[in-house]
């Protein structure tokens, strides 16, 4: 397993740390790979067939599955798992936390005039978002303390490593690289100037779109600062240039029709329904006309088999995301609609990883129809992404 | 000292077992399997180092064998090991 990042941000592990952070990656891809599959198994073969009537969702499947001891088992090892990811990583940060900040404040100072920092003390985040630490990680994407520095950016890019078990890309932006690619394939008539990425966190998926894009100014909008400070600093040592700015996804920090694309990734299932709602009609606002929003995100429920529904909504139960199976409810196309774009200007797509498979096999797919399966949007070796949007 | 960053989880994590008590001892377990790969990797750097500098010839380690004195000092320790494990919960009453 690779543990160092692929940046200057990377810091020094021991021997002994790396060793912990291969244990639990390893950890990880057994419960998400084999536990998960004998999970599906004893469905199959013995929830299932003593079911009165087959399950009508998700919900009904949880319920069946509640008291098996493969459900308790895989859970209680997916939480514990989760809690090793950010401990691991927790225990190397705070032995080199000085150092880290130091190295930060460098590489953005040495930012090339094309990138830039915009932070806005003033952008304050809502009560949901304070309410729980989203996917256990101590501290959220901010850290408890506005001091934080880069500290809760780094947590999240080392726990990030750990926790993808190498599946989601060596810069973890694998999202990145494959929604552009999709937007290239899909529209190719499109020549961005602007780009925006809503919710990029430390700007890992934000960056393939200034790559796949050379010409466009390409900006990060996240309300986490800390995050955001971390992005820009690994984006001037990946010799990115990307603009990195603090606003709310309620209110853009955009003209109206200034933009071409408005992307998202694993964002709108952070988000209670009324602010999925507004960043929608905001993405509608600041698009150009014949420009594109494109988020990524995971599946519909309605457009999976109950199992798979409960699978992916397990999540929403146990990993503190409070919103994501309400989000995972809704209508994609109507959440599109409802913001105001066309509804025969809607789209979806199911792809392979496009730095992991061969470009046709890629192009083939975002061509064609989606379809799903139990790979789509479910972490694991054989993951399959899911992207849906509209054309202003 | 003050970490800089803490380990606190606002809004917890679920239990899943009959006791809350299982789902903390898989967690303990869990984490002594995490610093058992640890341990176990570095022995086999230590080995492979030794292998490679020459100190140790191909094989060495796993050939070689106590002597009478060492082996038997060696089984009391194992017993120790094993006791102290198996007695950690002696003052944990029933019920």
């Amino acid at each position: 397993m690779e543990t160092r990042l692929p940046h200057d941000l990377d810091i020094e592990k021991s021997g002994w740390q790396r060793a912990r952070e291969r244990a639990v990656s390893s950890l990880r891809a057994y419960v998400l790979n084999n536990l998960a599959g004998e999970l599906r198994a004893d469905y199959e073969n013995e929830v299932q067939p003593a079911l009165d009537e087959p399950p009508a969702d998700g919900v009904a499947v949880h319920k069946a599955m509640r008291p098996r001891p493969a459900f308790r088992l895989y859970s209680s090892l997916r939480c514990t798992t989760q809690e090793l990811v950010w401990s691991t990583v927790i225990d190397s940060i705070n032995r080199q936390a000085e150092t880290l900040e130091e190295q930060a404040k460098a590489l953005s100072a040495n930012s090339g005039a094309a990138g830039s920092l915009e932070l806005d003390d003033s952008v304050d985040p809502p009560d949901y978002y304070r309410a729980v630490d989203v996917h256990l990680m101590p501290g959220n994407y901010d850290g408890a303390a506005a001091e934080a520095g880069v500290l809760p950016g780094a947590v999240y890019d080392n726990g990030f490593n750990v926790f993808a078990f190498g599946a989601m890309g060596r810069e973890h932006n694998d999202i990145g690289w494959s929604m552009a690619n999709f937007v290239k394939l899909r529209f190719p008539d499109l020549e961005p100037a602007t780009i925006i990425d809503v919710g990029c966190t430390i700007g890992h998926n934000t960056l393939p779109w200034k790559q796949t894009y050379p010409d466009a100014d390409v900006h990060g909008i996240d309300i986490a600062g800390a995050c955001l400070r971390y992005a820009h600093a690994r984006a001037s040592s990946l010799g990115v240039d990307a603009h990195f700015r603090q606003a709310s996804s309620d209110r853009l920090p955009f003209d109206d029709a200034s933009v071409d694309v408005v992307f998202s990734s694993m964002f709108l299932h952070e988000l209670p329904a009324k602010h999925i709602a507004k960043f929608m009609s905001e993405a509608h606002r600041v698009l150009r006309p014949g420009g594109v929003l494109i988020n990524m995100e995971l599946p519909p429920n309605a457009a999976l088999a109950p199992f798979d529904a409960f699978y992916l909504d397990w999540d929403s139960y146990y990993n503190n995301e409070p919103f994501y199976k309400a989000f995972r409810d809704q209508d994609y196309r109507a959440l599109c609609t409802d913001a105001g774009f066309d509804s025969d200007q809607f789209f979806e797509g199911v792809m392979p990883r496009y730095t992991y498979v061969a470009r046709e096999d890629f192009a083939k797919a975002v061509l064609s129809r989606a379809e799903f399966d139990e790979d789509t949007g479910r972490l694991s070796d054989a993951i399959q992404w899911y992207g849906f949007g509209a054309r202003r | 000292m003050t970490d800089a960053v803490s380990r606190e989880v606002k809004g917890g994590r679920a239990a899943f077992f009959e006791n809350p008590e299982s789902d903390r001892l898989l967690a303990m377990l869990m984490q002594l399997v995490t610093e058992h790969w640890a341990l176990r990797e570095r022995a086999m750097v230590l080995e492979k180092l030794l292998v490679d500098k020459g100190v140790l010839s191909a094989g060495e380690l796993d050939g070689y064998r106590a002597d009478a004195a060492t082996d038997a000092s060696w089984d009391t320790m194992s017993f120790e090991l094993i006791q102290s494990v198996v007695e950690a919960g002696r003052n944990i009453k029933n019920g």
